[in-house]
Order: structure tokens, then sequence, then C-alpha cells
């Protein structure tokens, strides 16, 4: 499931078979994961437990959703184990995302319904039982083999058996009477010994590279959620590169077109006045050449300006305040707007806000009849401590408004355009607009493009 | 009369440069940001200082305000040097920050109004003279930002009319010039208009920018 996915471990390893340090290091993995094992087999219970048996209470789909949540913890604490000790980089899933909506129910579905949180309890499940598996037959072969191999040393140590024929023997009785004590059979029991020995190593590393399988399977990011994370991250990517490309080509429209287009005009005023000094008759012709051009001049560079402050109002540099402040002073609509100065957002964001209170404003003097209108840009603070940006325009029109979905042809009209806008950085909006008025439209937008990650 | 430019374009700089020398102005002082117009006023002795100070508002190097915060600064430290704030659009923001401290001698612009070269020279020497000079767009600003005013609801829409040309800095024979009236009917309209907005005889000329400054709305400083 993960991107990268090398078949081995990536660390190095000294020494060979049983005397191999990275054996060794995956040996003492699983006596990690086994001491962790009353812990993980206990969450998944848990949480299904808690979360049938309390889900008649209201709180206990909370405590369950919790436990949900612990799944993601496990998971880092054995994406952590499996970097350290096996050698793996299983990149982490993508992070729990906040709940869109405010309210109950959008917390609960955000607590249970996240897919990383369970995957990682699924792995708490089966990593338990193949941790105890691989334990006892690691620990098992290990055991037996070092027990063998040193056999020769510690079975003087035994007890005194007596068998059947009345002979006393030291040493392990394998069937009736047959005892390991006499030398050949000795040699053949350490024998057995270094065999175990040689298949232990294989062994426990065949076992822990399940575990490692298991690993890359259930705790890395699904292609899906990797999919999302990517296109998020070039859709903000996007947006960012739009707003500082128009951001430019209005300070170039300002630094070159327009500035040369004023010193142009200077001098062409200039040469009207200096022909209309002289005695009319000789220059009339001249005169009124130059007057056209002085007043083409001067009217296209009214229409610049207007052009040039519809790519990219110059004063959103100064802020979102001072922009709205002459939006509104411009607007044929009396309004007043109300601009929370803790409200720090992306230059992009402004932007989007900014050309919403405009889309807003045009709306509302075009189509509802409005004598006055109140814009308030407000810092919120959402159901999950994200910071947003609160834009809020409510006229005193006659209400009626309503999204227009767009036609085929691409073009589209006021307040579609604005959802899309708002989209675009995953924000939310809300139209009230009952006949008769008022109409308000609150938007939300989040105070950084970049998804939360 | 003396003037200092502050422009970070150059075309336009040297444009201005040009046609003021042209028209008998000395121009002091040519700088292309805020720091070097401060600096520049700032070095020189207080006889030579230039009358009037042309500055545009976006200059680097955030392109944002700094020539309005470099207007403020020389309003506060050199009250004697008029400034004309000069910019291709007008910000109400900026023109309330730039009319909320003392009005006299200053005025704001669109750079478009060069093109009128007469009229331009003629609101700069308004501005030396102590004048405030304000672009009709600035006006218009301004009192749709201030729509809410009721101290204005009183002037008939003949007075309306030449309180907007008196803040536009325009004299009472221009007004009379522009409105096709006589200069007696405007002196009539402008003391009507002084009574109706309570400003006592005793002000003076004063009364002309506390009238203007009533319009925009703007909190005159005592």
């Amino acid at each position: 499931m993960t991107p990268v996915a090398p078949t081995g471990p990536r660390y190095r390893s000294t020494g060979w078979g049983p005397f191999s340090t990275r054996t060794w290091r995956e040996y003492s993995y699983l006596w990690v994961a086994l001491l962790l094992t009353p812990f993980t087999l206990a969450t998944p219970f848990l949480a299904i437990g808690l979360g049938t048996g309390l889900a008649v209470t209201v709180v206990g789909l909370f405590a369950a959703g919790g436990v949900v949540l612990l799944g993601r913890a496990w998971g880092g604490l054995f994406r952590g184990l499996g970097r350290g000790m096996l050698g793996v980089d299983v990149p982490a899933p993508v992070p729990w995302r906040r709940p869109r909506g405010r309210g109950f129910w959008a917390h609960v579905r955000a607590f249970v319904g996240d897919g990383a949180a369970w995957r990682g309890l699924a792995f708490c499940f089966l990593s338990s039982l193949l941790t105890i598996v691989s334990f006892a037959l690691s620990t098992a072969f290990l055991g037996y083999g070092l027990g063998a191999v040193t056999y020769g040393y510690w079975y003087r140590f035994l007890p005194w058996q007596t068998a059947s024929d009345g002979t006393r023997h030291h040493g392990a009785q394998f069937a009736d009477g047959w005892f390991v004590d006499t030398t050949p059979r000795i040699w053949a029991l350490a024998l057995s010994g270094v065999v175990l020995l040689l298949i232990w190593s294989p062994l426990t590393r065949g076992l822990v590279h399940l575990s490692r399988l298991l690993m890359r399977g259930l705790l890395g990011p699904t292609r899906a959620s990797l999919r999302v994370a990517a296109l998020e991250q070039s859709r903000s990517r996007t947006v960012e590169d739009a707003d500082a490309r128009l951001r430019r080509i209005e300070r170039d429209l300002h630094d070159g077109t327009q500035a040369r287009l004023v010193a142009v005009a200077m001098q062409l005023g200039e040469a009207k006045e200096q022909l209309a000094s002289v005695p009319r008759e000789e220059v009339a012709a001249p005169l009124e050449l130059v007057t056209t051009a002085h007043t083409g001049v001067k009217d296209a560079l009214v229409e610049l300006r207007e052009l040039a402050r519809g790519i990219h109002p110059p004063a959103l540099e100064a802020g979102l305040a001072v922009a709205l402040e002459t939006l509104v002073a411009r607007s044929p609509l009396p309004c007043t707007v109300d601009v929370d100065p803790d409200v720090e957002a992306a230059p992009a964001v402004e932007a989007i806000a900014y050309f919403c209170v405009a889309e807003l404003l045009t709306n509302a003097v075009k189509h509802s009849g409005a004598t006055g209108a109140y814009v308030l840009v407000t810092r919120e603070t959402d159901g999950d401590g994200r910071a947003t940006l609160r834009l809020r325009v409510r006229d005193d029109g006659q209400g009626g408004a309503q999204v227009v979905e767009p036609t085929g042809d691409g073009s589209r009209t006021g307040l579609a355009g604005l959802v899309e806008r708002v989209r675009s950085v995953d924000g939310s909006w809300t139209l009230s607009s009952p006949l008769g008025g008022p109409t308000v439209v609150t938007v939300s937008l989040p105070l950084d493009v970049a998804p939360a990650i | 009369m003396r003037i200092a430019i502050a422009e970070d374009s150059v075309i336009l700089r040297d444009g201005l440069v040009a046609l003021l020398t042209r028209r008998g102005h000395d121009v002091v002082l040519a700088a292309g940001d805020a720091d070097a117009l401060l600096a520049g006023i700032a070095a020189t002795a207080p006889d030579d200082r230039p009358e009037v100070a042309v500055v545009d508002i976006r200059m680097p190097p955030t392109f944002t305000d700094e020539g309005l915060r470099a207007a403020l600064r020389l309003r506060a430290e050199h009250a004697d040097v008029g400034v004309l704030l000069f910019s291709q659009y007008v910000e109400t923001r900026y023109a309330a920050e730039l009319l909320s401290g003392d009005a006299r001698g200053v005025g704001y612009l669109l750079k478009d109004r060069v093109a009128d070269v007469s009229e331009f020279m003629d609101a700069l020497e308004r501005i030396a003279a102590g004048h405030t000079v304000l672009d009709p767009e600035v006006v218009t600003q301004l009192m749709g930002a201030s729509r809410t005013d009721d101290g204005l609801a009183r002037l008939t829409a003949r007075e309306r009319e030449v309180l907007e040309l008196m803040a536009q800095g325009r004299s009472n024979g221009a007004i009379a010039e522009t409105l096709f009236l006589s200069y007696g009917a405007v002196e009539k309209n402008v003391t009507s208009i002084f009574a109706k907005l309570d400003l006592p005889p005793d002000a003076g000329d004063h009364r002309r920018v506390l009238a203007v400054l009533r319009l925009l709305k703007v909190p005159p400083v005592e």
C-alpha cells in the first residue's frame, strides 16, 4: 500500500546466522511487542465493546470515538518500533481530519469513521496474535537450541533418576530408560541444538517479516488517501499561484503601462496648452487632434484603473480592511463595513473574501432593491479550534436570492461563481434569503490555503 | 516654487521634473522612495525646504502605503511643507488618514490629473498656500463612506454642490465659474452652509476647511 516498498530491512547487519545483530534485534522486537500485547489486544475490544455497549448513551459514542483514535496512537508507536528495530520506514497515514461541520454528529463521524484509526485497531489485533505465535515459536527454538548445545555442561546438575533396570542416571530421559548421559549422545544432542539455532535465525526473521508486512499494509496511508492529499496540495498551490499571478499582472500594469500612459497624458496636456496659447487659426487642426488624443488617453487611464482593480485590488496589499473600505465607499449602496483587526489570512484567502464581498454587494444593488448593507468580517474559531475568516454580508432588500447553477457554456452567474471561489479553498457558506428579506450570506474561509497538515 | 518629488517610476519622475521645470518651478529633490525623500528634506536648511512635496503612495519596498506614511511624518515634522499624495488609486482609508490631522496644506490627487497641466499647477499652488485639494474621486468616496451622516441633511442640493467643490479646494470664484452662478450667489451659499453646519464666524478662513471636513466626516484636530 505504500509507494516505497523495499522488501528487506534497511539497517546494517554484522555477524552471521544466529550470531548476526539483525536476528537478535528482530528477536528483541518480539519481546517488546509481547510486553505490549495485553494493551494492544485490549484496545480493539475496548473500542468495539464501548461503542456497542454505550451507544445508547450519547457520551458513550464519544468515549468509543476516543478509543478508536487510540488506534492511530498505537499505529504511531509501532511505526516507530518498525523504524528503530525492524528497519522498515512506513510513512504516516493522512492526519486525522477535524470534522467539517459543527455539531455532535459531525464529531462522532470524525471519531468513529476514521479509517486510519480502524486500520490501526486491526493491526493491534492481528499483530498481537502474530506476536504471541512468533514469540512462542522463536523462543522455543532459541531455548531448545541453547539448552541442547550447552547440555554437556549442565546435565550433571540434574537430579539422579533411576531407570526401570535399576541403574541411576543424570540427565534427560527421552524414552523409557534412554538417558542422554553418554558422550556420543551428548554430542548428538549438541548437534541438534546447533541445527535448531541455525533454523532459529531465519525462522525469527521470517516471522518478524510478517509483522513488517502487517505494518506496511495497515499502518501506512492508503493509496486513495495519498491521492487526496496530493490533490489537495496541488489545488492549494494552484490557488496560490493564480493569486500571485494576478498580483503580478496588476503590479506590472501599475509600474509599466499606467505610469507610461500618465506620462503620455501629461505630455499631451502640455502640448494642448502650448497649442492653445498660439493664434487659433494657425493650429486649429493639430489642436483638435491633440485634444482628442488627450481625452482618449485620460479615458484609457480610467478604464485601465478599473480593469486593474478587477484583476487585483492593490489595497489588498495593505490588508482586507483597507481594500473593503474603498470597495464599500465606491458602492452605490450605503454600506457599513466592520473588519476585526485580528483577521490575518493568507493573501489568496483575503482576495477571495474581497471578491465575495464585491460580488454580494453588486448582487444587492442589482437584484435586491436594498437601501443599505452591512459587511462584517470576523475571526472565528470553529468547533474544533480551527481558526477561520468569517464574512457576513447582510442587506435589507426583498430577499429571494438563490444560486443559479452554472450553464454549460462556462459562464457563471453571481452566487454560483462565489460558491466556486469559496469551495476552491474548502470554505463553506450559507445563504438565508426569505422572500421579503433580509438576505444574509455567511462565508467561512480557512485562514490558510494549504490543507491543515 | 520649490518642489520635492518622491515617485518610484523613473519615466513619471523625469516627466514631472521636466514639466515643473518648464513651468518655472524649482525641483529641489527628486527621490525614488520615501526614505530618500524624508532624508533629503531633513538635510535641507529650513529656508531652502520645498514648499510642496509630491508623494507617490505606492513605493518600494513593500509597494503599499509607504508614501502615505512618509506624508504623515512630513506633516508632523515639517508642517510648513505642503504634501500632495499622488496615486493611481484612491483608497478611502488613506484619504481619511491624511485628512485626520491638520488638513491645511495637503492634497490627494489621482495621477491622471497631471494630464490637465494648468489645473495640476494650480493645485500645487493652492496646497503651498495652505489649502486642501482633493480629487473628485476622493470626495465621492469619502462621502460614500459617510452616507449615514445626518448633519448635512439640512443643506440644499445647490449648497451641497458648492460644498463638494469647496472640498476639491476651489475658490469662490472658481465655484461660480463651474456652476454658472454669480460670485455673490456663491458667497451667499457659502455663508448659508457655515450657518447650517454651526460653524461660528470667528473661525475665520478656517471655516472652509472645517466645513469640508464635516462633509467628509473627518474629525478636525483641535
